[in-house]
């Protein structure tokens, strides 16, 4: 080619030229094509991490003479101002007070425990900079704490800590594969390793369950650490128990009808045995089942499932006599669901007022209240025989900003 | 306090203050610099005049007749030259060097895959560490490359210059637009897309290529061409449905179109009153009618394009004169002049569009006089005789090639420090001093404490006698403060090397419901320093802490509904005959990882000199 200078141009010029130019239009088209792409959805906040799915923390546990609930206020979508509180209400009291342990940031989760004697035990999951879990445990209602440690962080399951009358202790750390039981006999700060979710995966006795995740403790009056899992094969609940020197699997059968894994969701000791309630199958599918156990953890009744299909559970609780609380929601609406036998049926409360977030048994369980979260204010209404009234408004005096 | 300090504002008075001492250091630099070349320039002229006057005639200039610079390459050097001195200048703005990378930098590539925002978050890193020495390099680069492109007309200088260009707006159009946005979501030529800086590479590379690429239309034309492609491929993205351009927000409850969202944004800009109005007013109207705003806009993009890629000159005129006024347009009422509000960068990206267009078009029109030909100023050589070279000491060559050599000194007095301060992975401790202040210099006996150690082991002040010791005071179960300030006192230890063998790092718990040993060792396996042979996390009956605290004057209170305890955060260094020295602020407040390096720098130096002295 002869150029306009009358001289000879120079093909590796003309070359390079359109290699670049070839080189733009690639990264034009990159750019266009990236730039017309759909953006990619945000992964859930919320997985399972394959060790079944997630539990509400919100929950309601009871004691002879105080009914306590663990529920989460303030700014709750954003983690530095998420301070959740632990409010009791007692037979001498008669109203809902702040009975949250001080000296500890409560942004992760507080989970409880309360032993037939009236003793509880209050644990922070971790939260922010915090990777291990302060205790605190109270013989007077919540009047004084007197504060513990775990050598890791609560799992963040409602169940994850239980005393027992006699002051022992079991906690579960960790989630998923990485799952530790512990246990304690009465100093806060010692903790012994009682099983790795690994190990009792690997137990041959438990082998048909298939673990995947630790999801529940509870000690009974005789101190016997009982555990609850998610199992990844279903029509049984994973339920097993220390006996003679090794893990035994004694949680119920489940109805054949809903396919698919198991997840004990609530596991709690009571004077004869224990109470459970367990979620079987996935997804919308899934059903919620409660079990009871009232001659020593050796047989179980298992109840149909909780009224409804493709409802969220919010959160749960447990009353003094073992009874179980489960409010869900389907769209805008809430209801709660209560079991007060094994065998028995849910009995469906009045249609909840909107935004509760947890339903509790008063002390004795003669009566229902109804919690509802609005930022720093915590209103209950009463359930009467003519629904839901309000009856009390706690002001809590939340400290935004204290944890950055 | 934990959770209650404060973070850097983007106007920091100190930081502020350091940037124009830098600033003023540097320019006293290249005032030196100037001083020299006008120096050697005089002595160039004595030299060739004495020359002259030795061969017994007075030379006539015959540089700038001989060379002529293209029209097109002339008006693309003036402009990008104009261009970067303004951008050089607007980085000049107080906000920049806490500005850029949370307001500029990161945003950029919000949108874009993983790879983009890692490598943008490797500038923003280097940026955030060294903001001081960052934002003035910017300053003089950018000043530098444009009296670079303005004091260069022709040759290889000239063609240097156009290289510095585009390297260094390859290197803010990757780090500091992330690739003008073209791997992310919602770009579009309205809003500046594929990044202003890229025009600014462009032209580098155009003022590279040949003195012979200038002399025939081909350039132009591949040029004009390539834009051309480039304006239709926008017009197809503008056009391209789904991505909200079609819509304005018809209804007020109806949701706002992606034009009239971010017209909207740029009129909350500090500006003009006049200017934002205008912005307002195009908002409004682009809400009322988004679609057939849009549809002008594409329609414009594909009707330049086409009259780009048509290779007929009226066709071309057309295209550059609808491009001008379209683009214009765009830059007021869309981009609202971009270099507004206080960390604008550069005028976006029209302006720039704008000049590599109509440099392309008269490319093509305004052809130079063929190379050889003589002129009526510079007669041919006699025959026989080889055209003469350059004579390099006549006055307008010498004094192109001092003020590019002075032009680049300019970008390598900016250059030189930062790249210094890159090597560097820690962050400059003038960080640490704007959010916490300057170490409270005291010197007195420390007060006493009797504790115990994660041994059990009593302690008291005279354990450490012949060590330094930096004392602090921190809650176990602290979600926030606490563990930030241990990891500080460990990666300070650290820094220290050799000079920390007799510095002792001392924590005192400070909470008075959660401070058993067993909080304590937590807290250390927590943090990985239960293997640190010089770290001591102090406890003791609460009476005990209760003296520390006081002692120290450390503030704690419990404080209730779940949040966690409130007390200071502060550093003590003691030297090694037991004496208080030092109190430093450790509050990281809502801080940064480049904050928190910063505190540690800081440390590891005082304790550095107090252990030395």
């Amino acid at each position: 080619m002869i150029g306009a200078d009358g001289l000879p141009g120079r093909p590796g010029s003309r070359r390079a030229f359109r290699a670049l130019a070839a080189l733009a239009s690639v990264a034009l088209l990159s750019g266009l094509v990236s730039a017309c792409s759909t953006p990619a959805a945000n992964p859930s906040p919320a997985g399972d991490g394959g060790s079944g799915a997630p539990v509400p923390l919100a929950s309601a546990f009871a004691g002879p003479s105080a009914a306590w609930v663990a529920l989460a206020m303030g700014h709750v979508d954003d983690p530095r101002n998420t301070f959740w509180q632990l409010f009791s209400i007692s037979n001498a009291t008669g109203g809902w007070e702040l009975a949250t342990p001080p000296g500890v940031a409560s942004n992760g989760g507080i989970v409880g425990s309360v032993s037939p004697s009236g003793s509880v035990a209050a644990g922070f999951a971790p939260a922010l900079g915090l990777r291990f879990s302060p205790l605190a445990q109270s013989d007077d209602g919540g009047a004084t704490w007197v504060p513990g440690v775990l050598p890791g962080g609560l799992a963040p399951v409602p169940d994850s800590l239980a005393i027992s009358s006699a002051h022992r202790y079991a906690a579960l750390i960790g989630s998923g594969a990485g799952g530790e039981v512990l246990a304690s006999s009465g100093d806060l700060s010692i903790w012994k390793a009682l099983a790795l979710t690994r190990s009792l995966a690997a137990d041959r006795p438990l082998a048909g369950c298939g673990i995947q995740a630790l999801s529940a403790v509870a000690v009974t009056p005789a101190g016997v650490p009982v555990v609850g899992a998610a199992c990844a094969r279903g029509g049984r609940a994973g339920i097993f128990t220390e006996r003679n020197g090794g893990w035994q699997w004694i949680g119920p059968s489940l109805p054949a009808s809903v396919p698919g894994p198991t997840q004990v969701i609530r596991l709690t000791a009571t004077p004869d045995g224990a109470t459970a309630l367990v979620r079987a199958g996935v997804g919308p599918s899934s059903r919620l089942f409660g079990a009871r156990s009232t001659d020593g953890l050796a047989t179980w009744s298992v109840s149909p499932p909780v009224p409804g299909t493709g409802r969220a559970l919010v959160s749960t609780g447990v009353t003094t006599a073992g009874a179980l609380i489960a409010v869900t929601q389907l769209g805008p609406s809430r209801s709660a669901a209560v079991l007060d036998g094994g065998g028995g049926a849910w009995l469906q409360l009045a249609p909840l007022p909107a935004g509760t977030v947890a339903v509790a048994a008063l002390p004795g369980g003669s009566s229902y209240d109804a919690l509802i979260v609005r930022q720093s204010t915590l209103d209950v209404d009463a359930l009467g025989e003519s629904g839901w009234r309000h009856v009390q408004s706690v002001d809590v005096p939340i400290q935004y900003g204290s944890s950055g | 306090m934990p959770g209650m300090g404060h973070g850097l504002q983007t106007n920091d008075p100190t930081i502020g203050a350091a940037f124009r001492t830098a600033l003023m250091h540097q320019f006293l630099v290249i005032a030196l610099l100037a001083i020299v070349l006008v120096v050697a320039w005089n002595v160039a002229r004595t030299i060739r005049y004495r020359r002259s006057v030795a061969t017994g005639h007075l030379e006539t200039d015959p540089m700038g007749a001989v060379w002529a610079e293209p029209v097109a390459r002339r008006v693309l050097r003036i402009t990008f030259g104009i261009l970067w001195l303004f951008d050089g200048l607007l980085q000049m703005q107080g906000s920049m060097p806490l500005g850029l990378p949370g307001t500029v930098f990161t945003p950029a590539a919000s949108s874009s895959p993983g790879w983009v925002q890692h490598l943008v978050g490797v500038g923003v890193t280097t940026w955030s560490n060294h903001p001081v020495p960052a934002a003035a390099a910017s300053v003089w680069i950018q000043i530098g490359v444009g009296s670079f492109l303005l004091v260069a007309p022709r040759g290889s200088w000239s063609r240097a210059a156009g290289a510095v260009s585009a390297g260094w707006g390859l290197v803010v159009w990757v780090f500091g637009e992330a690739f003008g946005g073209i791997f992310g979501h919602g770009s579009s030529w309205l809003f500046g897309s594929p990044g202003a800086v890229l025009f600014y590479v462009l032209a580098g590379l155009l003022l590279v290529l040949p003195e012979s690429a200038w002399r025939t239309p081909r350039l132009g034309n591949y040029l004009l061409r390539g834009l051309g492609a480039f304006f239709l491929a926008m017009g197809l993205l503008q056009a391209w449905p789904g991505r909200g351009f079609w819509s304005g927000q018809p209804q007020p409850a109806a949701p706002v179109g992606t034009l009239t969202s971010m017209v909207r944004q740029m009129a909350q800009v500090p500006q003009p009153g006049f200017l934002s109005s205008w912005v307002r007013w195009f908002g409004s109207f682009d809400a009322a009618h988004g679609w057939g705003v849009n549809l002008f806009a594409v329609l414009s993009l594909f009707g330049i394009g086409l009259c780009f890629v048509s290779g007929r000159r009226e066709w071309q005129r057309v295209g550059v004169i609808a491009g001008a006024v379209v683009g214009v347009a765009d830059w007021i009422f869309v981009q609202d002049l971009g270099f507004l509000g206080g960390v604008g960068t550069d005028p976006n990206s029209m302006i720039p569009m704008i000049a590599v267009f109509t440099t392309g078009y008269l490319a093509i029109v305004r052809l130079p006089e063929r190379a050889g030909q003589p002129t009526a100023a510079a007669p041919a050589p006699p025959a026989g005789e080889p055209a003469r070279a350059p004579d390099r000491l006549s006055p307008s060559y010498l004094l192109r090639w001092l003020a590019s050599i002075g032009a680049v000194g300019i970008v390598l007095v900016g250059a030189a420090p930062m790249a210094l301060a890159a090597t560097n992975p820690n962050a400059d401790p003038i960080l640490t001093e704007a959010s916490d202040g300057t170490p409270n210099m005291v010197d007195y006996p420390a007060p006493r404490f009797t504790l115990s150690d994660q041994q059990g082991r009593q302690v008291t002040p005279e354990s450490f006698a012949g060590h330094t010791v930096v004392l602090t005071f921190l809650d176990p179960v602290c979600v926030t403060d606490c563990p930030i300030i241990a990891q500080e006192l460990r990666v300070a230890d650290q820094m220290l090397g050799t000079a920390g063998e007799n510095v002792d790092l001392v924590a005192v718990a400070d909470n008075p419901l959660y401070y058993s040993p067993a909080l304590t060792a937590a807290f250390d396996r927590q943090e990985g320093l239960d293997h640190l042979a010089n770290w001591r996390f102090l406890t003791g009956p609460l009476s005990a802490l209760h003296q520390a605290w006081s002692g120290y004057s450390v503030q704690t209170e419990v404080t209730p509904a779940g949040a966690m305890i409130a007390h200071s955060d502060t550093v003590f260094i003691i030297d090694r005959h037991g004496r208080l020295r030092e109190i430093l602020n450790s509050d990281p407040g809502s801080g940064s990882a480049a904050t928190e390096s910063s505190f540690s720098v800081e440390l590891a130096d005082q304790v550095r000199l107090i252990a030395a002295s």
